[in-house]
């Protein structure tokens, strides 16, 4: 706990959180394409946040996403991800602790989509010069990991938040009284009896303030102001970290990776500062759309933190990687903190080793023979085979039942048949998959030479095309 | 061999069927079937649309006489089997009817649940069974239960065991089990085809359907799609090679015994309305006399009595007397619980229906025939609109319940389909493209734009018409528009019958409670014979009938829509200047441009006004024509001294849907049942297209006629751009009516007009602040609403020696409930409010009742200004029993009274109108510095000079028939002028133009007669100004 009295608060007023943090691995230059994030409530869905671009092209926040679609027809509108904008704070508090050892996580500003994050900067100030160098200092360092910012300082936690959002440096007094956080009937009473500062609030008969919005407007009062104190839990640091970012459109070659990825770092960098901390491993996972992710784990000789050293790690990855398909968006995911000075320690942890029997020969069998050649086989409920069963590399959380006589030797390429074979039973007729690859096929069961059994089919688009497909036990 | 499928699908059965019903049945006659069971899942919505295919097929010769079309319905009983149930005659049909009803009315709307005890008072003859085997069989019990089960409920020889092959992988040993199963039951199989499509291509769309159900992609609904396409009418050929002999012979023995034909239903009206004893005729000439004798009260003008007497022997020569005292009694309920009402229709312009009140038009009076309206040669069944004030007509439903019955009783379905929003929307959704994509999609196919656009419209969406997936939307979007999505109800076509519905056809539920629905719609009706009323609601029946009591108050005398004298120079002189904000029909901004080139003097003209300015004449290309032949810039021609005379009432220009028709029969030779089959094709094309036929049989007939070619095409095109929007003459005559009472009554009452329009609102073009504005240029006081004066309605007050003004009514203050503006009144009949707290203790004013009235400034008698009103009420405590009145008194506060300027701002906030100054004329010496002209002043302008204009945007319209053109009308404090902006200006300043609520342009001003508008060129958004007002006021004064 600490009480406000005698400290120096810095409020960091993020605007445009809900689009910084899925998008702040573009650089400014690049983003010329429109973006904004859209937020859906009731069965509105408005625009919380716009880029610069989208800004220019005459989009405001607050317009459905409808019309601004029809305003600007290349608009690229993403969903607000709750989610990712607490991740993205939780990162910036921890990033913030190079400054000091006070952050606090306020709830959210009133402005949608918005973010912020409270310093205690009393003590810093002798570390850093003035509060001026302090804010040029951070300012300068969110832009650099992507995000837009607006500070303000006071000697209360809510003056200084009151401040950073009103973006203005007349005597408090004379701000509107609209910049007040006072629920939006209590705002809107006061306006409507034709007040319009904070100073005309401040001077209200006390009684008539708490008869007509209760006692709570005057508690947000006194903290404003200092009367009352404000004690606020310190935010505490968490043992790992994780950050994402995601892409407007998809990546196509891994240089354009780099950009982003060196904020991610850079962020990872100022976090690990502030916990005086390294890391010894480090996962990219590139995604992609409508295929599975792309993992690339990094395992370090020592303990570091170094934002250059660890892109070196990764570039070299990368590289070496060819891409198959498109990236859409970044995540990076690092091993447990480690003191940063302290020697290696037990570096492997020993808990984790009590796996299962076959589990551990599946391991095996994948470290001999790669990872995709060993799995978990599992029915899936579509009707073209190729796509009945799928090989996973974890145990499937459901299971498909299926009645349909199918071969357990399955061939994933089928193999066409000089003649038509001996037939036994059908045909079955399969016809599907239009929307991406259109089959159509008659299958049988049917004998070879060698009399064993066989799953043939032809292709009802050429019929005189014979194919074996499987073979039964 | 011959093969009739027993089990079949339409469209009907939603999200299953992907063929529709009349394709089904054409498909199975050109497979040479014996006879096709349309079997829609515990539905008879597609039976109509199949018997009807079938009936054309017939006429035209095209199908074997013994084809036989079969009724049943599929049902998946909630505890047990699944089976098809088919009618055997009429007693099984009705049957079917019944249970259906009983399994809809059972689970809400779109559902239906039936259990096996449902089925067990199913008598055994009326009806045949076909069990539908599980399949794959997970207990060969459950079979066995179930067999057990339908042998009990059926007598042997009526129940069969379906075998359904579809080129599974078990198809063998699926057969092999059934045969076993017939065999130890004793039951035998018979071959059926679970058709869902008529044709194999349409498994792409019947995947969608599928997907749509299951409420997944294609992609990954999986097993849940048929394996393979099988499922459509497949050859016989095909299918000798698939099911074995004796199975497919085994269907004609079925089919023999579904004798059942829909023709067969014969329809009764309700009995009740003629006493015992006295025939249908008699009571109806009866009713008449009295009628004649109320309408003309010193006997009536010989030329009527001809007419009544003419009226009464066709009447009673096509039996329609029910149907005339069935409306009759309608009106007369209406009349006796004083709601205006009024009908229209081709019988409603009738001297019968003037006499019993069905309608207002005086035969006397108006130079109509009215043998146009009812013909015996068409064999039209009578169709009479009723229109009711729009507020009162539930009181009118509940009484039809009341008099008929719940089962008597039913609102016509209306079959809602797929248009290319919702097709876009449900496609796009099963291929998986994500909300944004289907948004953007949907987005770049807005409604006044056709399929033909698609492609371009893609294109500039940013998608690749060519990339497969869109190139899949296409095609199937372009196969599932016309196909019914949901049955809604009718707007308010009610069926009475004499005998309960259900035997009829199956009711359900509709989605508002309370209302049962029929399955069919009203071209099913109309087609099987039934006969439906329409109960619709009209907001300017409330309106003029409030401005009657209004003036009935003030003045003490009381007229009625026949009382009012015809001809009125002074009003025609008002409709002739387009002054025209309010009235019925000609109020919106086409009508009144068009009104000062027509120049109506007589009532024909206002039925020529009403018809001619609506999409069908404008598409037609027709409008033009009329008006220079009216103007005398081109010459009066008739293509031929035959149409002169269907032609001579519009100048040689067809107008009237009734004139098309006669066209087609005089000049192209259609019979008067071709004709009737014309205007119902005319009224559905857009649906469903069909209209080439005509194309080529007019095209054919007028040659032979001698007509030339570009005539016939004309005509055609007109017809065309009828389509579900041409409009009747029998319509257009009962609505000229109303145009005519409500702008006589804007003419002479102004006052009395203006607050009976506000008080019926939501209803017309213009909003009250429009109205207001509109009365106030008339010289009419209006008078804020306040606490201490205002009734919950606009009101009239008296001035000395002058006409009266109008005090607004609590109901325009925005957020005030309706109870807490009756408790104001109440109290304040006790005594006038002493002060704000007197009138909150009294009227019991909840905080937000409160704050809307300060907002709306109406509690300024009581506290002085707003800001005031908004600080007392806020702090304003009711407080129980005995503390009432004991709250701490405060200290006042020394508050600013708001600006003018906010007080307009405010007053649009709180109530949508000031009646201080006009903002425009807040911002007035801004706009002069910016060269804008007021409305006056614009209005002096020569033709083609250049002009600015600024007002606020009171209407912004897309009519379909002007492509890609915006007109919006502007208003400032001299009134409102009108604005086109051409397509590419409106893409140039789309978000000005669509988001401004102030904009300021500059164009050219063009000018034809009285008519002006102005041509933009630029368009700057001034909406900020407005605000701008409120902190810098001062600026402006």
């Amino acid at each position: 706990m600490k009480k406000s009295t005698g400290s120096l608060w810095l409020c960091l007023h993020l605007p445009r959180l809900a689009l910084d943090a899925l998008m702040r691995g573009q650089s400014r230059g690049e983003a010329e394409t429109c973006i904004a994030i859209a937020d859906t409530a009731g069965n509105r869905r408005t625009l919380i946040c716009v880029n610069n671009a989208a800004a220019a092209a005459g989009l405001q926040t607050g317009l459905t996403a409808t019309t601004a679609r029809s305003l600007v027809p290349g608009l690229i509108i993403r969903q607000r991800r709750l989610r990712l904008e607490a991740l993205a704070l939780h990162s910036l508090a921890g990033w913030c602790q190079q400054y000091t050892a006070f952050v606090h996580l306020p709830g959210p500003p009133p402005e949608p989509g918005a973010g912020r994050l409270l310093l205690e900067v009393g003590g810093s100030r002798k570390l850093f010069g003035d509060l001026a160098r302090l804010h040029e200092q951070i300012s300068r360092g969110l832009q650099a990991l992507g995000y837009d910012m607006a500070s303000g300082g006071s000697r209360t936690p809510e003056a200084a938040m009151l401040r950073a959002r009103s973006g203005s440096q007349k005597p408090f007094s004379q701000l509107p009284l609209g910049l007040l956080e006072l629920p939006g009937p209590a705002l809107e009473s006061l306006q409507h009896a034709g007040l319009k500062s904070i100073g005309e609030v401040l001077a209200l008969p006390r009684d008539a303030l708490a008869r007509r919005h209760g006692p709570a407007c005057l508690a947000y009062l006194d903290r404003l102001t200092g009367r009352q104190p404000d004690p606020l839990t310190p935010w505490r640091s968490r043992p790992r970290h994780r950050a994402i970012v995601e892409f407007p459109g998809a990546v196509e070659n891994t240089q354009a990776l780099i950009f982003p990825l060196r904020r991610l770092l850079d962020e990872l960098q100022g976090v690990l500062r502030g916990r005086d901390a390294a890391i010894q491993s480090l996962t990219l996972t590139l995604s992609h759309p409508d295929h599975p992710a792309t993992q690339l784990p990094v395992k370090l000789a020592a303990p570091s933190r170094a934002a250059r050293h660890l892109e070196s790690l990764l570039r070299e990855k990368l590289d070496a990687l060819e891409l198959k398909a498109p990236v859409d968006g970044l995540q990076i995911d690092s091993g447990r903190f480690v003191p940063y000075s302290a020697r290696q320690g037990d570096l492997f942890d020993s808990h984790g080793a009590e796996h299962e029997a076959w589990a551990t020969l599946l391991d095996r069998l994948r470290n001999r023979l790669g990872h995709e050649a060993a799995g978990y086989l599992h029915c899936r409920g579509d009707h073209r085979p190729e796509r009945a069963s799928q090989l996973l590399s974890e145990p499937a959380t459901e299971a498909v039942t299926t009645t349909l006589n199918r071969p357990v030797w399955f061939l994933p390429r089928p193999e066409a048949l000089a003649a038509q074979p001996n037939l036994l039973t059908g045909p079955e007729r399969i016809e599907a998959g239009w929307w991406q690859r259109e089959m159509r096929r008659d299958y049988f069961m049917a004998r070879d030479a060698q009399g064993r059994r066989m799953w043939v089919y032809r292709d009802l688009t050429q019929p005189a095309c014979w194919y074996v497909h499987g073979y039964f036990g | 061999m011959l093969y009739t499928e027993l089990h079949c699908l339409t469209n009907f059965s939603f999200q299953r069927g992907a063929s529709h019903a009349d394709e089904l049945v054409k498909q199975a006659v050109a497979l040479d079937y014996a006879g096709l069971a349309i079997t829609d899942e515990c539905s008879f919505a597609g039976s109509a649309r199949a018997h009807l295919a079938c009936k054309e097929l017939t006429d035209a010769g095209l199908v074997d006489p013994g084809f036989r079309l079969i009724h049943g319905t599929e049902i998946q009983l909630a505890d047990g089997p699944k089976i098809l149930l088919l009618a055997c005659h009429h007693a099984g049909y009705t049957r079917l009817c019944q249970l259906i009803t009983q399994g809809r009315m059972a689970a809400n709307k779109g559902h239906y649940h039936l259990t096996r005890a449902d089925l067990e008072t199913l008598p055994p003859d009326d009806c045949l069974a076909i069990y539908i085997p599980p399949r794959p069989v997970p207990d060969p019990d459950i079979r066995l239960d179930e067999l057990a089960w339908m042998h009990d409920l059926c007598s042997p020889e009526s129940l069969w065991i379906a075998v359904e092959l579809h080129r599974g992988q078990d198809d063998a040993r699926h057969l092999a089990d059934l045969r076993a199963l017939a065999a130890a039951s004793g039951i035998p199989l018979v071959a059926a085809g679970d058709v869902h499509m008529h044709k194999r291509n349409r498994r792409a769309l019947q995947d969608v359907m599928t997907a749509l159900r299951s409420g997944k992609t294609v992609a990954t609904a999986g097993t849940d799609l048929f394996p393979n396409g099988e499922r459509y009418l497949r050859s016989r050929q095909r299918l000798a090679a698939i099911y074995p002999t004796d199975l497919l012979e085994q269907t004609a023995l079925l089919a023999q015994r579904c004798e059942f034909s829909l023709s067969e239903l014969a329809y009764e009206y309700p009995y009740e309305l003629v006493p015992e004893g006295v025939e249908p005729e008699d009571h109806l000439r009866r009713r008449t006399e009295a009628g004649a004798a109320w309408r003309w009260p010193q006997g009536e003008p010989p030329k009527v009595r001809e007419q009544i007497e003419r009226e009464l022997a066709l009447i009673h020569e096509m039996g329609y007397e029910h149907y005339f005292l069935t409306v009759h009694d309608i009106v007369a309920f209406a009349r006796s619980q004083h709601i205006l009402c009024q009908g229209r229709g081709s019988a409603a312009n009738s001297a019968v229906c003037y006499c019993l009140g069905i309608t207002e038009v005086d035969p006397s009076k108006r130079d109509m025939l009215f043998e146009r309206f009812i013909s015996r040669e068409r064999n039209e069944p009578p169709d009479i609109d009723v229109d009711f004030e729009h507020e009162r007509r539930e009181e009118v439903i509940q009484y039809i319940y009341r008099k008929y019955g719940r089962d008597r009783a039913a609102l016509a379905a209306t079959v809602i389909s797929y248009r290319p929003r919702s097709a876009i929307r449900d496609v796009g959704k099963a291929l998986g493209f994500g909300a944004d994509a289907i948004d953007a999609l949907a987005k770049s196919l807005s409604w006044w734009e056709s399929m033909e656009d698609l492609k371009n419209r893609l294109m500039e969406a940013g998608f690749d018409p060519a990339e497969q997936r869109i190139g899949q939307l296409m095609r199937l979007v372009h196969e599932i528009l016309g196909f019914p999505r949901h049955l809604s109800q009718h707007v308010g076509g009610f069926v009475l019958s004499e005998k309960p519905l259900h035997r009829l056809v199956p009711v359900e539920n509709a989605s508002m409670a309370d209302r049962s629905i029929i399955q069919w719609d009203k071209d099913d009706l109309e087609a099987l014979g039934l006969l439906k009323v329409d109960v619709l609601a009209l907001g300017m029946l409330s309106c003029i009938r409030r401005c009657f009591d209004l003036i009935a108050g003030f003045r003490g005398k009381r007229h009625n829509m026949a009382s009012l004298p015809a001809g009125d120079t002074a009003t025609y002189d008002m409709i002739c200047a387009a002054d025209t904000i309010g009235v019925f029909q000609i109020e919106s901004r086409a009508q009144m441009s068009m009104l000062p080139r027509l120049r109506p003097r007589k009532f024909f003209d206002l039925v020529i006004e009403v018809a001619i300015v609506r999409p069908g004449p404008i598409q037609g290309g027709m409008v033009h024509p009329y008006l220079r032949r009216r103007q005398g810039l081109d010459p009066v021609t008739y293509p031929s001294d035959a149409l002169k005379e269907v032609l001579e009432r519009t100048l040689g220009v067809p107008l009237f849907q009734e004139q098309v028709m006669q066209i087609a029969m005089v000049a192209a030779g259609y019979t008067a049942g071709e004709a009737d089959k014309l205007r119902r094709d005319m009224a559905a094309w857009k649906r469903k297209g069909g209209l080439e036929p005509h194309r080529e049989k007019i095209t054919q007939g007028m040659l032979e006629r001698g007509y030339d070619t570009d005539f016939a095409d004309r005509i055609f095109e007109q017809i065309k751009g009828f389509g579900s929007y041409g409009f009747p003459e029998s319509h257009a005559v009962s609505f000229a009516l109303l145009v005519y009472v409500s702008c006589w009554l804007k003419c002479h009452e102004p006052a009395a007009f203006a607050a009976a329009l506000i008080n019926s609102q939501p209803m017309g073009f213009y909003a009250p602040a429009q109205i207001i504005a509109d009365a106030r240029r008339h010289n009419v006081e209006v008078r804020p609403a306040d606490v201490q004066q205002s009734a919950w309605d606009c009101t009239l007050e008296s001035r000395p020696d002058r006409e009266p003004a109008i005090r607004l009514g609590l109901r325009l203050v925005k957020g005030l409930a309706e109870d807490a503006g009756h408790r104001i009144i109440a109290a304040r009949a006790q005594a006038v409010f002493a002060s704000m707290d007197d009138l909150i203790h009294r009227a019991a004013l909840d905080r937000h009742a409160r704050k809307a009235l300060s907002r709306a400034d109406a509690l300024r008698s009581l506290a002085g200004h707003r800001h005031r009103a908004h600080w007392q009420t806020a702090g304003a405590e009711i407080l129980p029993g005995l503390l009432a009145g004991t709250a701490a008194r405060e200290t006042d506060l020394p508050l600013p009274a708001p600006s003018e300027a906010q007080d307009v701002l405010a007053d649009y906030a709180s109530t949508g109108l000031t009646l201080r100054r006009h903002p425009l004329a807040l911002l007035r010496p801004m706009l002069r510095k910016k060269g804008a002209l007021t409305t006056t002043e614009y209005e002096q302008q020569q033709h083609n000079s250049p002009v600015t204009v600024a007002g606020l945007v009171t209407t912004r319209q897309r009519p379909g028939t002007a492509k890609g053109v915006i007109f919006l009308t502007l208003e400032d404090e001299t009134g409102p002028l009108n604005v086109i902006v051409w397509k590419d200006i409106y893409q140039q300043y789309r978000r000005e133009i669509l988001g401004g609520k102030l904009l300021l342009i500059k164009g050219k001003i063009q000018r034809a007669g009285e008519v002006r508008h102005c041509i933009a060129l630029q368009v700057e958004d001034g909406s900020a100004w407005v605000g701008q007002l409120e902190t810098a006021s001062r600026d402006f004064h």
